[in-house]
């Protein structure tokens, strides 16, 4: 499973860089104040293709939907190409959704409305681009259902389509109005091994063809393994990151430094840990007549 | 938007269909409202007379020296604004004419000059009158007095007092035999039914209309006795008949008329001067009438129409706002999907827009296309008087409006999810409060309606909104179920689960989660209460106009007689029927003031079972306390009375009024009443003052027809002294037959106390009576025979006077006379409020001349043309006519012509219409949530519930809902009925009697709902199969 990256650029348009800063967001629920995300600062670079990973309920989807400007965030600050989101107003996001962002939701079809066609979807995504400007490069409906290989089913029944082209007409309108970043939450999820390969490889074509950022969430360990790079969410913050599989932890801009899953089964939470530099390496030294539990035998380096 | 049309196209059709409905409610109303009144005016001007719905103007000769004002300029006078809605005039001179040499069998009638009146007959024999002189007689008057063509007729013109000798007279000939063509033409008028009949006033024979030429009526005309013409007619009247134009009056015409026509009838001719000798004309019309009657009518029309309608459109008004609603709560993942495509607000609501507003257009048109279809059937079918189409400009505003207030609607629905924001969208299911709570708006309906309806019940709100009174009941009582039954299913339902009764248990917690349940109860509840209601009020209308019908009629069909010979009639309905079951003689005396008691005089064997009483059990009623008192009557046969009288010596008792005066012989009297009803008072001879042996007395009596004897008397005449004194009568014999006098207590005094006193006794050889005169009048002994107070069922109050149960009433004469009320009656058949119903025979009894107000019928059992001709033709036998005869049915017809009828018909469109929205309503909620519905039922599927368990689950989750609100609206119909009713027009007018019976309809009731259990019930099962077997896996996997 290796995404497909020969796919030249067709009029695209220059992917946008994200950024968010201290990024907080708290809901209610059932009458309690939840924070989902707890002060995330990520960096994504125009054109790259990332994935964000994470337990349930980690803040992943969150953070995509405050990039895809769903919600504003309870503090901190969003930074797509340009624009800073939560200072937009109502208009600008329509327009920014209209034109540079793209947001595909979990489950293919919600995001197709289910009686129309592939093609008259693309359209209808099409729609209020079209709108703002009557000569805006869009591509045409056709190349754009020939990009996510769906020209055969162009004019037929949702209802008659497998998921995974469903979900192939999912991602076509995303990229229908050439979007600089798409925002994807679980596009894989619910389809079989050669659908999710076809999704994804169609996504990285996008990604790497029209230099789109592509940012997207995933449950599923075999898709993190191909993409480029990965961001793990837990506990409302950035966790670590995956870059060409390696896994490294995030220190944070206010100094703190997750550890990775693996490591907190000889670190455990409470543990007292002196930080040393050897020789130009960073040793983790747990104290052994620290208040924490008993070091492992063995220091983890 | 074609897409998304096909893909809801139940969806679409419904809301359609309810636009339509909603459309249709206003632009139907005020089209029907003009149709109804225009087809009531049309049914008042076809069913009023020709005179009454015309104006008749007629000028009478003012002295022997000047003439009547001639036709044309009688018409002259009619101010142009009634004339331009008359059509031309038919003018007519008449004379009345007696056949020369005038004796007193003499035939007398009228000889009339009619315009076009030779087009209106038919020609039996000979021809139309032409010339001067010529007449054309009927075919009765040659049957009745033997006239053939060709024959001359001398006649002389009867003028008032002035004697035949010394009017005009004139030989005329008869050219033509004619039969009347019946019809507007004659003016309420017919020429013929008077042939052999009696004039009551003047007691000579009646001849039918002479037709006859118009220069008949010019003079030159012979003086009796010399050859010196005479220039006219003495007492020549003119006529002008002007007919309404039916085809240009409407109902605006006719109101506009009213003020006009009654400022002319006040003065038909401008008076010159003192008006002294000059010509002048009396006009008559019921037109203003007719005009009020109209009015009243009209208003209404505009009562009950608007009402039942905006209640419907509101019904309609109400699920289209709920089921857009629930269109709208469909479609808000698209919205989410336009607006995370980058569509605005402004993007979202042109969506939304685009995708509903075409639909409810279609629905708008299609409702103005049903209300004007819905026009065409109601004034081809029961708007019987053939209104005319009209678009005037109400109907325009109702179709802005219902345009208007779709727009409203739709554009308020759209508006809050057109500015949700996308994340909000998004959510899969509305945000809603945990655990029972009631909004605003519910709370609100809630509490306006239980309101509305409780000052309704409690009197403090009334009139025609009452009809409101139903559908704010149900409005309240729905909403009201609906919130509580959420809670109570979610708790029966949870207790069912953990005892492991799955499927009701499953059922039960899904109507506690459904959204849209609430929705469903409210609106079945309320379409019910208004089919229920609407069902009922038909009938009861139905029902009310038919047995008011009876009852004012009094039976099937009722003749009037044209005369007051009670014992005549009586004779000949004996003859034709003499089991007395099919006909019967009624006699009604009107009190002498407006608020009497009126006398109905009736056979009552005869009367319990051919008059009519809706609403009473005839067989119940006290008719035995009618019957005559138990003494037998003396009844005799012959022509000469005989008895032996013995008297005792006078006696005088005191001093005379005038000095001087002293006892004179007094003269014994017999009393009898004849076979015609009249009493005759014969004298017997004198009782000499010294008193007598025996000795016989004879005198002639006019009893060759069967008399009774109803009493003695003693009259002294001139001034005398009181006195005593005695006789035994004895031996009493008409014509040679014995008549027996009875013992004593047969008899009573009669005389009031102050003039005397006459007491019986026995004797051995007869009648022994004793006798004091105090005073001037005649003392009478009475038999018994006669009641002292005639026995009456009371209908209404008793009148002003009466004491304890005695009262005062009319008899046969017209002249009160004591009666006692025997009974009560809650109203008499065919007469008014207050009414005496008496026995006939007790009141001939009496003896007396009827009175000539006496209003004389013949009831008959059944509405039976052959029976009424063969009671005509015995009675025209005798003399007698029939003036006219009405039916139930002619009554019934009328009642059912009215606005308020009409306006009550609307009932079936309205409940018509309210089954068809709650069957809407559930295919609605049907249709919006199948899919997630179907999601469910697929993933219990997928838990191992069998399919033949989510069946009950799916049906069970909606049929008992449907079940409940049916029967929440039933009952909400009939209470709320049985408030509203009483305050909804029935009638253009009130019954005067209480025969009203607002009583719930339960017939219509059980109709009602039978036909929403099964229109509903069925509605509710089919589609509770159809979603589950919808519940397949493949669901689960959320494909579109």
């Amino acid at each position: 499973m290796t995404p497909d990256t020969t796919t030249p650029p067709v009029a695209a348009r220059s992917g946008l860089a994200i950024s968010t800063r201290g990024l907080v967001h708290i809901y209610r629920s059932e009458g309690h104040d939840v924070a989902a995300l707890s002060g995330v600062d990520l960096s994504v670079a125009a054109g790259e293709m990332i994935a964000l990973l994470g337990p349930s309920g980690a803040g992943k989807s969150t953070l995509l939907t405050l990039l895809g400007g769903l919600f504003k965030p309870s503090a901190g600050k969003i930074f797509i190409g340009e624009h800073e989101l939560t200072s937009l107003t109502t208009n600008q996001f329509d327009r920014l959704r209209a034109t540079e962002v793209s947001l595909m939701l979990q489950g293919a079809s919600r995001n197709l409305l289910p009686y129309l066609t592939p093609r008259q979807n693309v359209a209808f995504a099409q729609h209020a681009a079209r709108r703002l400007d009557k000569h805006a490069d869009l591509p045409d409906v056709r190349e754009v259902l020939d990009r996510v290989g769906l020209t055969g089913h162009a004019d037929a029944p949702l209802g008659s389509l497998t998921p995974g082209h469903l979900q192939l007409a999912a991602v076509a309108i995303c990229i229908a109005t050439n979007p600089g970043v798409i925002l994807a939450d679980e596009p894989t999820s619910q389809l079989d091994h050669h659908a999710r390969d076809t999704v994804l490889d169609t996504l990285a074509r996008i990604n790497t063809g029209q230099g789109t950022t592509v940012v997207l969430v995933t449950h599923d360990p075999q898709v993190a393994a191909v993409m480029p790079r990965t961001v793990t969410i837990r506990d409302g913050r950035i966790g670590g990151e995956g870059r060409a599989g390696q896994e490294y932890a995030v220190v944070t801009a206010d100094g703190f430094l997750p550890l990775p899953a693996h490591a907190l089964d000889v670190l455990p939470p409470g543990t007292l840990v002196r930080v040393h530099d050897q020789d130009g390496t960073w040793v983790l030294l747990p104290d052994a007549g620290g208040t924490g539990p008993e070091p492992p035998e063995e220091g983890a380096r | 938007m074609f897409p998304a049309l096909r893909y809801r196209w139940i969806q679409g059709v419904a809301i359609a269909l309810l636009a339509a409905l909603v459309t249709a409610c206003a632009v139907f109303a005020p089209l029907y409202d003009r149709a109804l009144q225009q087809s009531m005016v049309r049914t008042k001007l076809a069913q009023a007379p020709a005179d009454v719905s015309g104006i008749r103007i007629i000028s009478v000769t003012p002295t022997t020296t000047k003439p009547p004002l001639t036709n044309r300029k009688l018409v002259s006078y009619v101010p142009p604004a009634v004339r331009r809605y008359l059509r031309p005039p038919v003018g007519s001179s008449t004379v009345e004419v007696g056949t020369w040499p005038y004796t007193g069998s003499s035939p007398t009638g009228s000889l009339v000059a009619r315009s076009g009146a030779c087009q209106h007959v038919r020609f039996a024999s000979g021809r139309c009158p032409s010339a001067r002189n010529e007449i054309a007689i009927s075919t009765a008057d040659v049957t009745t007095f033997g006239w053939k063509v060709g024959q001359p007729i001398p006649v002389a013109e009867l003028a008032g007092q002035i004697s035949p000798a010394k009017t005009p007279h004139k030989s005329l000939r008869v050219v033509g035999v004619y039969t009347p063509i019946p019809g507007r033409y004659w003016f309420n008028d017919l020429p013929t039914g008077r042939a052999g009949l009696t004039d009551s006033a003047t007691h000579h024979t009646e001849h039918d209309w002479w037709l006859t030429d118009p220069a008949t009526m010019a003079g030159p005309l012979a003086k009796p006795g010399s050859t010196e013409p005479s220039a006219s007619w003495i007492s020549k009247v003119n006529e002008a008949d002007l007919f309404i134009d039916r085809s240009t009056v409407g109902i605006d015409q006719l109101l506009a008329m009213k003020k006009p026509v009654q400022e002319y009838l006040s003065a038909p001719v401008p008076v010159i001067g003192n008006g002294t000798g000059q010509p002048t004309a009396q006009a008559s019309s019921g037109i203003a009438d007719l005009a009020t009657a109209a009015a009243h009518g009209r208003d209404q029309a505009n009562t009950i129409v608007p009402l039942f309608m905006i209640q419907l459109a509101l019904l309609a008004a109400l699920t289209l706002w709920l089921v857009l609603g629930a269109a709208i709560d469909q479609r808000r993942p698209e919205v989410a999907l336009a607006r995370l495509r980058g569509r605005s607000t402004r993007g979202a609501r042109s969506l939304l827009l685009a995708d509903l507003g075409p639909v409810v257009a279609v629905g708008f048109l299609a409702g103005v296309g049903a209300a004007f279809g819905l026009s065409f059937a109601a004034r081809h079918t029961w708007l019987t008087g053939g209104a005319p189409f009209e678009v005037l400009p109400p109907v325009l505003y109702a179709g802005l409006a219902a345009a208007a207030a779709l727009a409203v609607m739709l554009l308020a629905v759209v508006h809050a999810t057109a500015l949700a924001p996308p994340a909000q969208l998004l959510r899969r299911v509305v945000p809603r409060r945990v655990g029972w709570a009631i909004g605003v708006g519910d709370l609100l309906l809630i509490v306006v309606a239980g309101a509305a309806f409780v000052a309704f019940a409690t009197g403090s709100l009334s009139g025609s909104l009452a009809m409101a009174a139903p559908t704010l009941l149900a409005l309240a009582v729905g909403l009201l179920l609906a919130h509580l039954l959420g809670p109570a299913t979610a708790g029966i339902g949870r207790r069912l689960l953990s005892r492991g009764r799955v499927s009701p248990g499953l059922a039960l917690l899904q109507v506690a989660r459904r959204p849209g349940t609430r929705k469903v109860i409210a609106t079945i509840t309320v379409s019910t209460a208004l089919l229920v209601f609407a069902s009922d009020a038909l009938v009861v209308g139905a029902r009310n106009r038919a047995d008011r019908a009876q009852a004012e009629t009094g039976a099937a069909m009722v003749s009037t007689i044209a005369g007051t010979d009670v014992a005549a009639v009586q004779h000949v309905l004996h003859q034709v029927d003499p089991s007395g079951t099919h006909v019967t003689p009624v006699a009604q005396l009107s009190p002498p003031g407006e608020q009497g008691t009126t006398t109905e005089a009736v056979v009552p064997s005869q009367f319990a079972n051919i008059a009519q009483f809706p609403g009473l059990a005839p067989d119940q009623l006290p008719w035995a306390r009618l019957a005559p008192p138990p003494v037998p009557a003396i009844s005799v046969t012959g022509t000469t009375f005989s008895a032996r009288v013995r008297s005792a010596p006078l006696a005088a008792t005191g001093q005379g009024p005038l000095k001087g005066s002293r006892l004179a012989p007094v003269q014994l009297r017999l009393l009898l009443t004849n076979s015609d009803a009249q009493q005759a008072v014969i004298g017997l001879g004198d009782l000499p003052v010294t008193g007598s042996g025996v000795h016989t007395v004879t005198a002639p009596i006019p009893c060759a027809h069967t008399c009774l004897i109803t009493g003695l008397g003693i009259y002294a005449p001139g001034v005398h002294p009181p006195l005593s004194g005695g006789l035994t009568l004895s031996h009493a014999s008409v014509s040679g037959h014995p008549v027996p006098l009875g013992d004593p207590g047969h008899w009573r005094n009669l005389t009031a106390s102050g003039d005397g006193s006459m007491t019986p006794s026995n004797a051995r050889e007869g009648l022994q009576v004793k006798f004091t005169d105090t005073g001037t009048s005649e003392v009478d002994l009475g038999h018994k025979s006669v009641p002292a107070r005639v026995p009456a069922l009371v209908a209404g109050p008793l009148p002003a006077g009466s004491q304890g149960d005695t009262f005062q009433a009319a008899g046969l004469d017209g002249i009160t006379r004591p009666m006692t009320k025997v009974g009560s009656l809650r109203y008499a058949p065919g007469s008014a409020p207050a009414t005496a119903l008496v026995n006939l025979d007790v009141l001939e009894r009496y003896g007396a001349p009827p009175a000539s107000t006496m209003v004389l019928q013949v009831w008959f059992a059944h509405n039976d043309p052959a029976l009424l001709a063969k009671v005509t033709a015995a009675l025209k036998q005798q003399g007698i006519g029939i003036s006219g005869t009405t039916t139930t049915a002619d009554a019934q017809r009328v009642y059912d012509q009215t606005a308020a009828t009409w306006g009550l018909q609307l009932g079936t469109v309205v409940g018509g219409a309210a089954a068809v929205i709650a069957a809407l309503v559930l295919l609605i909620a049907v249709a919006t949530s199948w899919r997630m519905r179907s999601r469910d039922y697929a993933a219990l599927r997928m838990s191992g519930l069998p399919r033949r368990a989510l069946m009950v689950v799916s049906v069970g989750e909606q049929l008992p809902l449907v079940l409940a609100s049916i029967i929440l609206g039933v009952a909400c119909g009939v209470l709320g009925a049985h408030y509203a009713m009483p305050m909804v027009p029935l009638f253009a007018t009130p019954p005067a009697i209480p025969i009203l019976n607002l009583s719930t309809a339960w017939t219509a009731v059980a109709w009602a709902l039978l036909g929403a259990l099964v229109v509903l019930g069925v509605v509710g099962w089919t589609s509770g199969r159809w979603v589950a077997r919808r519940a397949r896996l493949t669901r689960l996997r959320e494909a579109p």
